[in-house]
């Protein structure tokens, strides 16, 4: 009888031993890590109609300073930018200009550099008898789809001195953190939501379908089959359709995962266009596929 | 008389099984303060503000203001300040998945390795139910970032 008291006690003390021990949230998972994909992040400086992308940064020092400052704030948080100027030497010495229209310039560079992200940093001097200012407009998007991820504008004050370059660097101190705070927030809704990708669907000059041809084993028109697809296989049912003509579908905001949700490996664009070349493959089409950064074109032949 | 003994061996023993889980849960469960208010920004990664507190003495009012002033900056935000968005989105759901972490950092006084300085801003007020103080704290907040970021709590910059 003893020996049964003895025993349930020992049971009981076990028992919250072990719930403190598995109560606890596992951090340390012995699984593999995958290391999730990065976005590239450049920053750039503000151009006006008429400047040139490739000199701009020689002409002025105020903007050589505000760019390195943001770049610096990066440096801070651990992560690395694309740097634009070794970007831009590597573009002259490949010969990548192909014209030296200033809009045909930034879009060869901003293609070339591969980065998602774009920071655009605007520099503003001020002069007055009051005092010498500079106020700096920060602006980052995503470079396919041209979300905003977060906007500020700095200002250094207004002091007696012409050192522009002192007034340029606390301008950008007086608003990068929390630009940086409020990207990352918008970086935290991709984590949740998905990341945004554009998917365009047309036909080829030759094709016999329209997106109301009746095809597949249900007969239902093709745009509607899109469509269903669509809302399976966005994350968390996600999408948007900017607009659907007979001769085309364009979706301006689709949500993909960072993660593929049954592997847990990264995710990108790429596969996404994969899986909806499946779709249209299952469906007896012929398909093709092209993708430029997070966006999708299928044309159907 | 023995088996009244194993009973109470038993009792005793459920009793500090209980308490024993649940020593686990976060101690901080009262509400905290809103009343933090920006002075200054002197070097980057740094911030002043002025937090209140109340204690049964003191010590406790200055220990209060201080958590009050943390849990601010990590859950709150300060409007109009570097940190306009709190270092940590969601509170609730941070406090729940990190018990272990915020009992160290609030209960065990970790917070104190992010205090550059503490100082009565003002005479604390005496009252008959206890101790109202008021303080200047000076936080690197870049530094505790970087220790919930190796911590776990927060992710790094980026995805």
């Amino acid at each position: 009888m003893k020996m049964k008291y003895y025993i349930l006690a020992l049971l009981l003390l076990q028992t919250s031993i072990i719930n403190s021990v598995f109560g606890q949230k596992d951090t340390t998972k012995s699984s593999v890590k995958v290391i999730t994909v990065q976005p590239k992040i450049m920053v750039i400086p503000y151009t006006k109609e008429g400047e040139d992308l490739r000199t701009v940064l020689e002409n002025d020092e105020n903007k050589r300073i505000a760019i390195t400052k943001i770049k610096e704030a990066f440096d801070s948080r651990g992560f690395t930018t694309v740097d634009f100027v070794a970007k831009l030497k590597a573009a002259k010495d490949n010969n990548v200009f192909t014209s030296d229209n200033q809009t045909d310039i930034k879009s060869q560079i901003i293609q070339m550099s591969g980065a998602d992200v774009y920071v655009q940093a605007e520099v503003i001097v001020e002069k007055g008898q009051s005092g010498n200012s500079v106020k700096l407009i920060l602006t980052a998007y995503e470079a396919s789809t041209g979300n905003s991820l977060s906007n500020k504008v700095g200002e250094s004050g207004k002091f007696y001195t012409d050192d522009f370059n002192k007034l340029a660097s606390k301008a950008v101190e007086s608003c990068v953190e929390d630009f940086l705070n409020v990207m990352q927030t918008k970086f935290t809704d991709i984590v949740n939501n998905g990341k945004s990708v554009i998917v365009d669907i047309s036909f080829d000059a030759n094709s016999q379908y329209k997106m109301s041809s009746e095809i597949g084993p249900d007969k239902l028109p093709l745009s509607d089959q899109i469509e269903m697809w669509m809302e399976k296989n966005s994350f968390k049912n996600n999408y948007h359709i900017q607009g659907t003509t007979d001769l085309k579908m364009i979706f301006d905001d689709v949500r993909i995962p960072l993660k593929d949700q049954a592997t847990g490996n990264n995710y990108n664009p790429n596969k996404f266009a994969l899986e909806l070349y499946k779709f249209f493959k299952g469906l007896g089409l012929e398909p093709h596929k092209d993708v430029k950064s997070s966006t999708i074109y299928i044309t159907i032949k | 008389m023995k088996t009244l003994k194993a009973i109470s061996t038993l009792v005793v023993l459920i009793v500090l099984s209980v308490s024993y889980s649940c020593s686990h849960k976060l101690h901080q469960q009262q509400p905290y303060s809103a009343q933090v208010t920006f002075l200054n920004k002197d070097e980057v990664g740094t911030i002043t503000v002025n937090s209140k507190g109340f204690g049964k003495n003191e010590n406790a009012a200055i220990v209060t203001a201080q958590t009050n002033a943390f849990n601010v900056i990590l859950f709150k935000g300060i409007p109009g300040t570097d940190l306009n968005v709190p270092l940590i989105e969601n509170e609730t759901d941070a406090k729940a998945k990190n018990i272990e972490y915020f009992n160290k950092f609030f209960d065990q006084g970790y917070y104190q390795s992010f205090l550059m300085s503490s100082t009565l801003s003002e005479n604390s007020i005496k009252s008959k139910d206890g101790v109202y103080s008021s303080i200047d704290l000076k936080i690197n907040y870049n530094s505790l970032r970087k220790d919930l970021e190796q911590n776990n709590i927060i992710r790094k910059f980026g995805f």
